[in-house]
């Protein structure tokens, strides 16, 4: 005896029979007939599935229908199944008839031979290990067939219970009594466990036996999962790296790739720099211990940082990691600190995860474009400076104005660093004391609005073509590339310094 | 002078009401006035302009387009004021003449109307084959033996709808011999249908003079109020047609009233699939919205006693509005049909009254909300909630017969009656009762497309199907810029094809409706 | 009897019930018959008994698209002319002209074209309902022969078949009507009032007109029952109409949906032009060759079956055909498997009786 719902389960008529309505799929069956000819529909025992043989079915519409359901449901029939291609929708005195009968309506594929469906019917309805094993059998083809299907662990759990006609579940240890269960290992290490009723005696010996075969699929699903995940991160990684040490006029083509492989790369950016300051101490005089610690260092820098939601990307090596926090949509400049608390997570999954390990850590402003992708990474590494000077470790230090003013007031104490300001600045300074100090607002206002002239001229109150034909004449003036982020950084500097 | 588009201003002339509003190019309502029709219309619709022009926000200067939507021809056959008396003609002989002319006609309307009736030979077979040559001589004769005065002339041909020809011919032979009269042609007017078709194009010949007069007074109307600008008519199909063209087919604005209301409600409500009642306060209008537009009717539509085929909003009207009477006798319950109409805010309970009507009920059960509350002076043993429940019904079963099929659609609650609806009626999805719903007649009117229709009959030997459409659609496109829509905005809203059964090969009738934003004129 | 102006109606109310959904839009039938009396006068309406033994009866109708009738409306002289065609034929006079089916227009016109050609109207039909095709009439069970047929359209062409069978006339009737434009009047099965007496439906004519006038004045359901001993089958709503085109003929099928006392039962009807198959819930109620009309609850008219539509409320009703077509050759004619239904025909009196 199975429910409607049960039988639609039957390994062997998978894919080949369907309701042809939402009805009555909780009926019991207790045996199945085939019926050859509308009119000799007869006494079929109660409860059964009737199968309208193919030519009895392709007569089987309209008004035949209709009477072919009343007198199936004044017979007690549980279920018809017709032998028919996709069918269009069974009409509504059809639905009704089959709802008021209680009875379900099916549809079998002529493929499936009728021999075989009546087969495997009975077997399902004669239960025990006979239809276990049958069902077993389904199992293990699923099983060996599960890694070139591609199936996910989730995937193949859900088709298993299904193949099994049981439920199986893959999680925490049952609660029930009397259930099934085999531990799953994930990394070596014991994870969910995969679990299915049991009713005692030798059926439950096929199904421990069905169990392992499963894990075991599933563990080496996972393993290859993962290892499938890791090779376009990679190849992101190296291209972000890349794209971050190129020279910009270099990276069109690196441009290009980043977006076929999804990077958003058009987006909004913020750039994390984490340096793990003692990785080799940590391992000394094993290259391969500390090869391995890096290794295990990005993937779990990687992984938690993604942990925290939104677009994440990798980039460097070594010692050195970059994280690429990135939007399709504009954000605002105040999302650095919501990445800024992300990278605080970071560091300290990494620390939870590699005792005794030093981090510092900057993290860049909000930009925007390939462009603005460089920027902060110029900014990430400016803030890392000033950790690194203010001595502040394992902790996201952001670029923004208060930190710079520190960072900066240090770096000016400097003698070089006052030399190659005035070094940078002479063109501006040439222009006499009220011009030049005009000339360096401009230009910091411009730099400020990342370049844009519209809001560095509603900044300074002026007139957006004003801006404009400053900045060209300054920008040639001082002979800089505004493209490049690492010469905008340091004429930002200068000019900020100039201000303190 | 031509200007571009600017404020635009939407006229309704109901039964009872007169309702105007002003909408800007961004379809956004500045200003509304509802003043009670006056019985020579002309008045109502100058008070109703200068309500809405009076009120400060609508300079009259920047009122670039007027749409006008009017029971007047409705009015004008009722009591057969201002009708021209039509010679009547059909091409047909030596078919039909088993049923003459006006054979069907009330006899005062056809002693109001007709110079004279005639079969002369002609007509076409449904495939536009000839059914008999047309004789012109015939016709000739005919017109010169007619008494004058003979002011317009209908003509009617047996199957004009494939080809028009024979028609055209009859219109060249009423120039030559009475010289220039209007002349209505049937394939202009209705479609296949013989009888039907030609009632409608006696009535559109019969009304070509009201149609001017009334022009007229609408030009002074607008003139007065310091308004110049270009008039449009509402025609039954919810769209618009430019003066000239209504000259020429003025029975198309009858029954332009619930189209209004109909078009009205979907701009109000961005729906385009839905049923709209236009509760009055007498009768409540049910129709059914589809692609935005109202349904029309698929079978012959009665016109003050004479049947007519030409297109009309399939609409259902119900004596069910706010003034409706709630009787108590012997026989129990019983609502309407009579109405308090017009004095329901003297009349009804609900304001200080003694007649029950069903505006009460509604307050008496909540529904409603006037400030004005069940009291001791309302009358006793009026069972409220069982006049409520039984309104509610009639709704349910008016809206039930008008939609198309059992799935569940929105319903739109329009008109001045409209707080009788209750929140919940089965089958209906969701109820949405819209802002400025007291006048979305007159919106309906002021954001009107302009429209064209085209119903042709093919034979399909020689041309696919395909092919048939395609020429349906650019017909009805051509019609619809020649009525004043700007060509680029045109498209197809609606296109229906049924097939003439029996006997022979396929043939098809294929009816488009194409519409479009107005043109700059 | 006399059929006079006010009997019109009456007559169209009554031949859209037997028409049983077939027969067309009685209106433009009315109206002809009515122009044609105001014209020619009464039309004396005789009972067969009443007629010469050897005069000759003409049962007319019209054929092809309803479509095209409604556009191309007859001369009005049709009858006269095709009179005239018999009398030379058969060298003696036409006594009276016939209605060959009872439904819609159909029962109408013979009143415009006697009235027209003066000549009586025989109280009878071929029929006692409706149905699609010329060879689908009671003296065909009685071995009578349909020809000669005669075919004429307004102009004045007349074409005369003398077939070898009713179903070759069919054949040849309708590439002819094609030819006149898709409509034509049509005389089938003339034959002497002798042989016509037993081979006809008798007394159609003041039947439909009796029904008519009794169904204005009361309770139709009451009246329909005493009259001709319809049984209800459903009262409800229509929530599905589907419609397909198969040979030139209209098909489907709608569903009425019960109210009321029938709340929770679903009615199933087949129809080509005419309702042909009754399910309810499933099981057939009744079927062809007994008559199936629905009755439109507002106006309480028989609805045919090109304007039926969803949501309109009405009442289903069933009444037995004459039993000349419950004869095993009648059955062969026009039971359901001449349909194609899979059903043998069970008299709908016999199935309400079991299931009461």
């Amino acid at each position: 005896m199975a429910t409607v719902a049960e039988l639609l389960t039957i390994p062997r008529l998978a894919g080949a029979v369907e309701p042809l309505a939402p009805v009555a799929l909780d009926r019991r069956v207790e045996s199945v007939a085939v019926l050859e000819d509308l009119h000799a529909l007869g006494t079929p025992p109660p409860d059964s599935l009737v199968i309208v043989a193919e030519a009895a079915s392709r007569e089987a519409v309209g008004y035949r229908l209709d009477v072919l359901l009343r007198q199936a449901s004044s017979r007690e029939v549980a279920a018809l199944a017709l032998v028919r291609e996709p069918l269009p929708r069974p009409s509504r005195t059809a639905v009704e008839l089959a709802q008021r009968g209680h009875l379900a309506l099916l549809r079998l594929s002529p493929r499936l031979g009728l021999a075989e469906a009546v087969i495997a019917v009975q077997q399902e309805l004669a239960g025990g290990v006979s239809r276990l094993l049958e069902r077993a059998r389904a199992c293990l083809d699923l099983i060996d067939e599960a890694e070139r299907l591609r199936l996910s662990p989730a995937t193949l759990v859900e088709r298993a219970a299904e193949a099994l006609g049981a439920e199986v579940r893959l999680g925490p240890p049952p609660g029930e009594r009397g259930w099934l269960s085999v531990p799953v290992l994930i990394d070596g290490e014991p994870g969910p466990r995969l679990s299915t009723p049991g009713e005692g005696g030798d059926a439950d010996t096929v199904r421990r036996l069905l169990l392992h075969r499963l894990v075991a699929a599933i563990e080496r699903l996972e393993s290859a999962r993962q290892r499938a995940a890791e090779v376009p991160v990679q190849t992101r990684a190296e291209l972000l790296t890349e794209l971050l040490v190129r020279e910009p006029q270099a990276s069109r083509d690196l441009v290009r790739r980043a977006r076929q492989l999804g990077i958003p790369i058009d987006g909004w950016h913020v750039v994390v720099r984490l340096e793990l300051e003692n990785l080799a101490e940590l391992r000394p005089g094993d290259e391969v211990g500390a090869f391995n610690l890096a290794q295990l260092a990005v993937r779990v820098a990687t992984e938690s940082a993604r942990a925290t939601g939104g677009t994440w990307n990798r980039a460097g090596t070594g010692s050195t990691l970059l994280l690429v926090r990135s939007w399709q949509a504009e954000v605002g400049p105040e999302l650095q600190a919501e990445v800024a608390r992300a990278a605080d997570l970071v560091i300290g999954r990494l620390r939870a995860r590699i005792p005794r390990l030093v981090v510092r850590c900057g993290v860049g402003g909000v930009h925007v474009g390939s462009t603005g992708l460089r920027t902060s990474a110029m900014e990430a590494r400016a803030a890392l400076t000033a950790a690194l000077t203010t001595g502040r470790r394992n902790l996201a230090v952001r670029f923004d104005s208060t930190g710079l003013r520190r960072v900066l007031l240090q770096w000016y104490a400097l003698d070089e660093a006052r030399d190659s300001v005035a070094r940078l600045l002479e063109p501006l300074d040439r222009l006499g004391e009220r011009r030049g100090r005009e000339a360096i607002r401009t230009l910091r206002a411009y730099l400020d609005a990342h370049l844009s002239a519209g809001r560095a001229a509603e900044t300074l109150g002026l007139h957006r073509n004003t801006v404009a034909y400053r900045i060209q004449r300054i920008l040639e003036l001082l002979g800089v590339d505004p493209e490049d982020p690492e010469q905008c950084l340091m004429l930002q500097l200068a000019c900020r310094a100039r201000e303190l | 002078m031509p200007r571009g588009l600017d404020l635009r201003l939407g006229i309704d002339v109901g039964g009872t009401n007169t309702d105007a509003v002003v909408l800007d190019p961004q379809d956004r309502v500045l200003a509304t006035c509802k003043v009670s029709t006056t019985p020579d219309v002309t008045s109502g619709i100058a008070a109703a302009i200068a309500g809405v022009v009076g009120e400060g926000a609508v300079p009259p200067r920047r009122i670039t387009h007027v749409m006008l939507g009017t029971t007047h021809a409705t009015n004008a056959i009722l009591e057969q004021r201002d009708l021209q008396r039509v010679a009547v003609v059909r091409i047909g002989g030596p078919a039909t003449h088993a049923i003459p002319p006006l054979a069907t006609w009330p006899d005062h309307l056809r002693r109001a109307v007709s110079a004279g009736e005639v079969i002369v030979p002609g007509g076409l077979e449904f495939d536009g084959r000839e059914l008999a040559p047309f004789d012109p001589g015939a016709l000739a004769r005919f017109l010169e033996s007619l008494e004058p005065p003979v002011e317009a002339v209908a003509v009617t041909g047996v199957f004009a709808p494939v080809c028009d020809r024979q028609e055209r011919e009859a219109e060249e032979v009423v120039r030559r011999v009475l010289g220039e009269v209007p002349v209505s042609l049937s394939a202009e007017i209705g479609s296949v249908g013989l009888l039907e078709r030609e009632n409608a194009t006696v009535l559109n010949a019969a009304l070509t003079r009201v149609a001017r007069r009334f022009a007229e007074a609408l030009e002074r109307s607008l003139a007065a109020n310091g308004v110049d600008a270009v008039a449009y008519f509402t025609q039954n199909d919810g769209t618009l047609m430019a003066l000239d063209y209504v000259l020429s087919h003025p029975v198309l604005t009858i029954g332009s009233g619930p189209a209004n209301s109909m078009r009205g409600a979907a701009h109000l409500t961005g729906l385009s699939e839905a049923v709209v009642a236009d509760i009055g306060g007498t009768s409540t209008d049910v129709g059914a919205l589809s692609n935005g537009f109202p349904r029309q009717s698929a079978i012959p539509v009665e016109v003050c006693g004479v049947r007519t085929n030409f297109r009309m909003p399939d609409i259902l009207s119900i004596p069910l509005g706010g003034g409706t009477r709630i009787h108590t006798g012997p026989d129990g319950l019983r609502l309407g049909p009579d109405s308090v109409g017009y004095r329901l805010s003297s009349e009804a309970c609900a304001f200080g009254g003694s007649t029950p009507t069903l505006t009460d009920a509604a307050v008496y059960v909540g529904r409603a909300d006037l400030g004005l509350h069940p009291n001791g002076t309302w009358p006793r043993g009026v069972p409220w909630e069982g006049a409520m429940e039984r309104a509610d019904e009639t709704l349910a079963e008016a809206i039930d017969r008008v939609r198309e099929s059992w799935r569940p659609v929105p319903l739109v609650v329009v008109g001045g009656g409209s707080i009788i609806a209750p929140d919940r009626i089965p089958g209906v999805g969701e109820i949405v009762r819209p802002s400025h719903f007291e006048v979305a007649n007159a919106i309906g009117a002021a954001i009107a497309q302009v429209s064209g229709q085209v119903e042709r009959v093919y034979h399909l030997g020689s041309r696919s199907r395909e092919a048939a459409l395609e020429e349906v659609r650019r017909m009805a496109a051509e019609e619809a810029v020649r009525a004043g829509a700007d060509p680029q905005s045109v498209e197809i809203v609606d296109l229906e094809e049924s097939t003439i059964a029996y006997l022979t090969g396929p043939a098809l009738r294929i009816r488009a409706r194409a519409a479009g934003a107005l043109g700059s004129l | 009897m006399t059929l006079g102006e006010p009997d019109l109606e009456a007559l169209a109310r009554g031949c859209a019930v037997f028409g049983g959904g077939g027969g067309g839009d009685p209106t433009l039938g009315y109206v002809m018959a009515r122009e044609a009396i105001r014209r020619g006068g009464p039309v004396a309406v005789v009972d067969l008994d009443d007629l010469p033994d050897d005069g000759l009866v003409l049962p007319v109708a019209m054929v092809g698209a309803p479509t095209v009738i409604e556009e191309k409306i007859p001369n009005g002289s049709e009858g006269g002319r095709i009179q005239a065609v018999y009398e030379r034929h058969f060298g003696r006079p036409v006594v009276a002209l016939a209605v060959a089916e009872l439904g819609g227009i159909e029962g109408m016109l013979p009143v415009a074209w006697a009235a027209h050609a003066g000549l009586p109207l025989a109280d009878c039909d071929l029929m006692g309902r409706a149905f699609p095709e010329i060879h689908m009439c009671t003296p065909n069970l009685h071995g009578l022969p349909i020809g000669p047929v005669v075919v004429a359209d307004e102009r004045g062409n007349v074409a005369t078949f003398t077939a070898v069978d009713a179903v070759w006339a069919e054949r040849l009737v309708r590439p002819t009507c094609a030819a006149m434009g898709n409509c034509a009047s049509l005389a089938i099965y003339p034959m002497t009032a002798a042989r016509a007496r037993a081979a006809v439906v008798r007394g159609s004519v003041t039947r439909a007109v009796r029904l008519g006038r009794l169904l204005a004045a009361g309770d139709p359901l009451a009246v329909l029952e005493a009259e001709v001993g319809a049984v209800r089958l459903i009262e409800g709503k229509v929530t599905d109409v589907e419609r397909w085109t198969t040979q030139g003929f209209a098909r489907g099928s709608a569903v009425v949906e019960g109210f009321g006392p029938d709340a929770g039962r679903l009615l199933r009807l087949e129809f080509q032009n005419e309702n042909l198959l009754a399910l309810l819930d499933g099981e057939p109620v009744a079927s062809v060759p007994d008559v199936i009309t629905v009755l439109d609850h507002h106006g309480a008219g028989a609805v045919v079956s090109e304007r039926l539509r969803y949501g309109q409320r009405v009442t289903v009703i069933a009444f037995p055909c004459h039993p000349a077509w419950r004869t095993a050759p009648g059955l062969q004619l026009v039971g359901p498997r001449a349909w194609g239904y899979d059903l043998d025909y069970v008299p709908v009196e016999r199935i309400h009786a079991a299931r009461a």
